[in-house]
């Protein structure tokens, strides 16, 4: 495990009110988006790659929830099945949608895994992430947008989550698969 | 880097100091990363962030670690996944270079070969339930249209064997009658002869009655007239007792003749009752009383179907299960 150094501990945690700008930023097709976490999702780990895509300097991520990048075009559906997944020892797969320090936001294809220790434990997780094509954003938005119209339809955060969490298994079922192969099929451009 | 920027510089940093520190902290992490431990990475050192050499150093560390660290989570998810035969999960290839990308390839390769070995065991499986569905379709009929026949065969046995019972009575009570008859007719023979020497023996005595008669003259005229109905009589029951004999020979040829067709009949049924009664046995299995086999039962042919339905659907459900 990385020690944080004595850097860190002297940022001060800004409360980010970034607004999004609509401006979507990209990066290279060979770029990989790295960070690690702590269990609890704090981030331990970011890549330079990380840093200049969402334009947050290292000082003033780590330390901090990995929410720091968080789109309101994110359904909470998705990050419950994220971390359903990775807590139950599994990789995900996902389309996510971050917003950037700058208020541009840029789209994924992350994929989550946990961090095994040298005991078997799970130590921490980690996330790398790729440029996904056009097509796959384009399928992918109607449907976040769908969930997160749902989950806006509740005033509880948790009436939200299982509402937004229902519709996504509901359409889903309706379309005979599943998350990840959904994802597989718009990252290859296979049928689901 | 200007004498002034570095004198603001606030905590003030050592640079040969600093440099000592770098090398130590990610020597660390490279025995770490060496021993197998992909989470250490090189962290910013205070007081290095204006050393472009150590900031590019830093950033091809990490980002050996990161691809490191990227290939042996990706191999291993993407084997269990094939080994899970979720082949639909690739090696993702973007930001894998060279040596990483060749492996990356190779492990999708692989992938392939097994989805596509998986395909073909599907299609090898299918084949074999659309195997096993005729079979059993062929099995079904054959078994149902057997027990149909067996129970048809049976039936018609037992008739069968039925009738040659009493086919068998039947020549023997005709042989009997036919014995009786000829017996019979022994004794009409016995009785006729007799009636025959009396007639001859009266035709004698009329023939002397009339020559008497005649001798007589006009006295023995009468006497002379019975003679000759005496004669007559005599020559009638000779003939009439020819006729009988005749008719008594005629009749014990005929006997004689049925009879020996009925026994004959009697000898064939005979040894048909023995073979309707194995296709009984057949049908039917074992046919009540037969001591021989009561030890091991016998199979009938309805049984047998039933027998071989069983061994076919067990069969099937074997062959079904792999797959
Ligand atoms: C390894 C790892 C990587 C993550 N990456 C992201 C990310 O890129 N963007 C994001 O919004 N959330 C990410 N999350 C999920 C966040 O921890 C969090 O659940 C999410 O942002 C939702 O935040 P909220 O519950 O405060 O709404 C990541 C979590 C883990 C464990």
């Amino acid at each position: 495990m990385p020690s944080l150094p004595a850097t860190t501990g002297a940022v001060v945690p800004v409360a980010r009110t970034v607004r999004p700008t609509g401006v979507e930023r990209s990066f290279g097709p060979d770029d990989v988006i790295v960070t690690k976490t702590d269990l609890k999702g704090r981030i331990t780990y970011a890549n330079d790659v990380f840093c200049r895509v969402s334009a947050i300097a290292e000082p003033d991520l780590l330390g901090r929830p990995h929410s720091v990048i968080r789109h309101p075009g994110m359904p909470k559906a998705v990050f419950q099945l994220l971390w359903d997944t990775i807590r139950s020892r599994q990789e995900l797969f996902a389309y996510v949608v971050n917003l950037a320090g700058d208020g541009a936001h840029y789209w994924v294809l992350a994929h989550v895994t946990p961090s095994i220790g040298p005991d078997g434990e799970v130590v921490g997780y980690h996330s790398n992430r790729r440029l996904p094509s056009p097509r796959a954003v384009r399928e992918i938005e109607p449907l976040y947008r769908d969930l997160v119209a749902e989950e806006r339809g509740h005033a509880r955060s948790s009436d939200a989550a299982r509402a937004g969490r229902e519709l996504l298994q509901q359409v889903l079922a309706d379309r005979g698969t599943t998350y990840d192969r959904l994802v597989w099929s718009l990252a290859t451009g296979a049928a689901a | 880097m200007s004498r002034v920027l570095r004198l603001r510089r606030e905590p003030q940093h050592d640079e040969a100091e600093v440099y000592r520190e770098v090398v130590a902290q990610w020597l660390a992490v490279c025995r770490a990363a060496a021993s197998g431990d992909l989470e250490a990475r090189a962290m910013a050192v205070p007081g290095s962030e204006h050393l472009a050499d150590v900031t590019a150093l830093r950033s091809a560390l990490n980002l050996l670690l990161d691809r490191t660290d990227a290939y042996v989570r990706e191999s291993a998810a993407s084997l269990e996944a094939a080994s899970d035969e979720r082949f639909h999960r690739q090696f993702l290839l973007n930001g894998m270079s060279s040596s990483f990308r060749t492996g990356a390839g190779t492990i999708n390769r692989a992938g392939a070969h097994m989805a596509e070995a998986r395909r073909g065991l599907d299609a090898a499986a299918g084949e074999r339930h659309q195997l096993a569905d005729r079979l059993e379709d062929t099995v079904m009929s054959v078994a149902e249209q057997v027990a149909a026949a067996s129970t048809e065969l049976g039936a018609t046995a037992a008739g069968l064997s039925d009738s040659a019972h009493h086919a068998v009575g039947e020549a023997d009570a005709a042989s009997t009658t036919g014995a009786r008859l000829t017996e019979a007719a022994q004794e009409i023979q016995d009785v006729v002869r007799v009636i025959s020497q009396i007639a001859a023996q009266t035709q004698l005595l009329a023939l002397n009655a009339t020559i008497e008669a005649a001798r007589a003259g006009d006295a023995g005229r009468g006497f002379a007239v019975v003679a000759t109905e005496v004669k007559q009589l005599a020559d009638t029951t000779a003939t009439s007792a020819e006729r009988v004999v005749a008719q008594v020979q005629t009749m014990q040829e005929v006997v004689s003749a049925s009879t020996g067709a009925m026994g004959s009949v009697g000898g064939t049924v005979r040894e048909m009752s023995p073979m309707v009664d194995a296709v009984r046995t057949a049908v039917d299995g074992q046919v009540r009383g037969d001591a021989d086999v009561l030890e091991a039962p016998a199979q009938g042919l309805a049984h047998l179907a039933e027998l071989l339905r069983e061994e076919v659907g067990t069969f099937l459900a074997v062959m079904r299960e792999r797959g």
